[in-house]
């Protein structure tokens, strides 16, 4: 793994287009009545009983955007470090065209990468299992 | 060879020609062929402007990157060069996403996909003025309970499409949306490995490939438009991006299954009932 260190200089780029996800989407589940949306319910969970693996992201964004982060771990783990990432992006966007900051790029090699990816994968079955179980057989909402 | 970077000014040794990355701020550096270079790199996909096809890779054999006709409106026309780059990506996708460069303008392809969701939505707007809608957002409405109502009206111009301010809010946002669309997707490209020219070629497929969005408008080819939308997108992701059709499919798709499988499960559901009513029918 190596770290190069991008100039000083303002840019719009996947971190500021991230950001902007960020930002707007905390916005909206803080101002907007999201979770009383009908479109918004799982299908899937409503028809089988089964949750879906995005099953609580409304929720999660909802709590995060009230600073209840307890609260959002407990709809969806994975969601909530998401959407906290989501924020963390938000944040470091404002900063960089605020005051130019200079931000690190990481460069990894191909097995690194290849290992990075297998994490993430694993992370979403294992948050998946983790939903799963606390549906069906823990009876939470 | 040497080349130096066009954002970083530093000189960095190369051994090779074409699309690479700047070791020093990683940025995209197309370095020009010299006498006796070997070939780009032979990573799965279009290596770039004289590159092959790798395994898995859309197109049909060796191409030339170049500006789409619409990047080239100056000479080519503004309305010929909006009709060719909008016919090349509806007819001819394979050979158009082959020719697409990943690192241009990406303001040039926003602006592209901004005119045809501008066209598509003033031609769409006199459905909603004839009140096409209203009462499934009345339904829609009743389902949500108590509602302030300043949020029922909001609603009810937003969903409903009824009115000028739907419309000009719609236009306005909609550079807004596409960015944040590419920003999720190119997530999921990193995810499979699929981001190797950067967001703003993912960016360029999403905005070409909203060509889909006129199509759109014609009576009962919504959702056809919307599924050759997914298809253009995965050639063109597996083309610009220079990924395998696995790869560009698996970071289409996952968030699909991830987040919209509530409604894969309504369209089964759908499909299901179908089946039922037309068993019902014949039997009868």
């Amino acid at each position: 793994m190596t770290l190069h260190w991008l100039p000083r200089t303002r840019r719009f780029d996947f971190l500021q287009a991230l950001g902007l996800a960020g930002l707007l989407g905390l916005l909206a589940a803080r101002f907007l009545p999201l979770e009383r949306l009908p479109f918004l319910r799982c299908a899937l969970r409503e028809h089988s009983g089964w949750p879906c693996p995005g099953c609580g992201l409304t929720r999660v964004a909802v709590r995060v955007a009230h600073g209840d982060i307890a609260g959002a771990l407990d709809a969806n783990p994975l969601g909530t470090v998401a959407a906290l990432g989501f924020a963390a992006c938000a944040i470091l966007a404002a900063l960089q065209l605020l005051f130019r900051l200079p931000l690190p790029v990481v460069h990894l090699s191909a097995q690194q990468a290849r290992r990075l990816r297998l994490a993430v994968f694993s992370a979403l079955a294992v948050n998946y299992a983790v939903v799963v179980v606390r549906v069906r057989f823990l009876g939470w909402p | 060879m040497q080349a130096r970077c066009p954002r970083c000014a530093s000189v960095f040794t190369t051994d090779r020609s074409g699309l690479q990355f700047c070791p020093n701020c990683g940025q995209q550096v197309d370095v020009p062929s010299f006498p006796g270079a070997p070939p780009e790199s032979s990573g799965a996909g279009w290596g770039g402007p004289t590159g092959p096809a790798g395994p898995g890779s859309t197109g049909p054999g060796p191409a030339l990157r170049e500006d789409t006709p619409w990047e080239r409106r100056a000479t080519l026309g503004w309305f010929s060069g909006l009709f060719e780059t909008w016919k090349q990506t509806i007819f001819g996708p394979q050979a158009f996403w082959a020719s697409v460069k990943p690192n241009a303008s990406w303001t040039d392809a926003l602006f592209y996909a901004w005119i045809l969701f501008a066209v598509g939505t003033l031609l769409a707007a006199p459905f909603g003025a004839f009140g096409v809608g209203r009462s499934s957002v009345q339904t829609l409405l009743d389902q949500m309970g108590e509602l302030p109502p300043s949020t029922r009206a909001a609603i009810r111009n937003a969903v409903g499409g009824m009115g000028g301010v739907h419309v000009v809010s719609s236009l306005v946002f909609y550079p807004v949306g596409l960015i944040i669309y590419a920003a999720i997707q190119h997530l999921f490209c990193m995810l499979f490995g699929a981001a190797k020219n950067g967001y703003f070629a993912t960016f360029r497929v999403l905005a070409y490939a909203s060509a889909t969005n006129i199509v759109g408008l014609l009576p009962c080819l919504g959702i056809l438009a919307g599924l050759y939308g997914i298809v253009l997108v995965i050639l063109g992701l597996s083309s610009v991006q220079e990924t395998s059709l696995g790869r560009a499919t698996g970071a289409v798709l996952l968030p699909v299954v991830l987040v919209c499988c509530c409604l894969a499960a309504a369209v089964t559901l759908f499909g299901a009932a179908l089946a039922a009513a037309m068993g019902s029918f014949q039997s009868s």
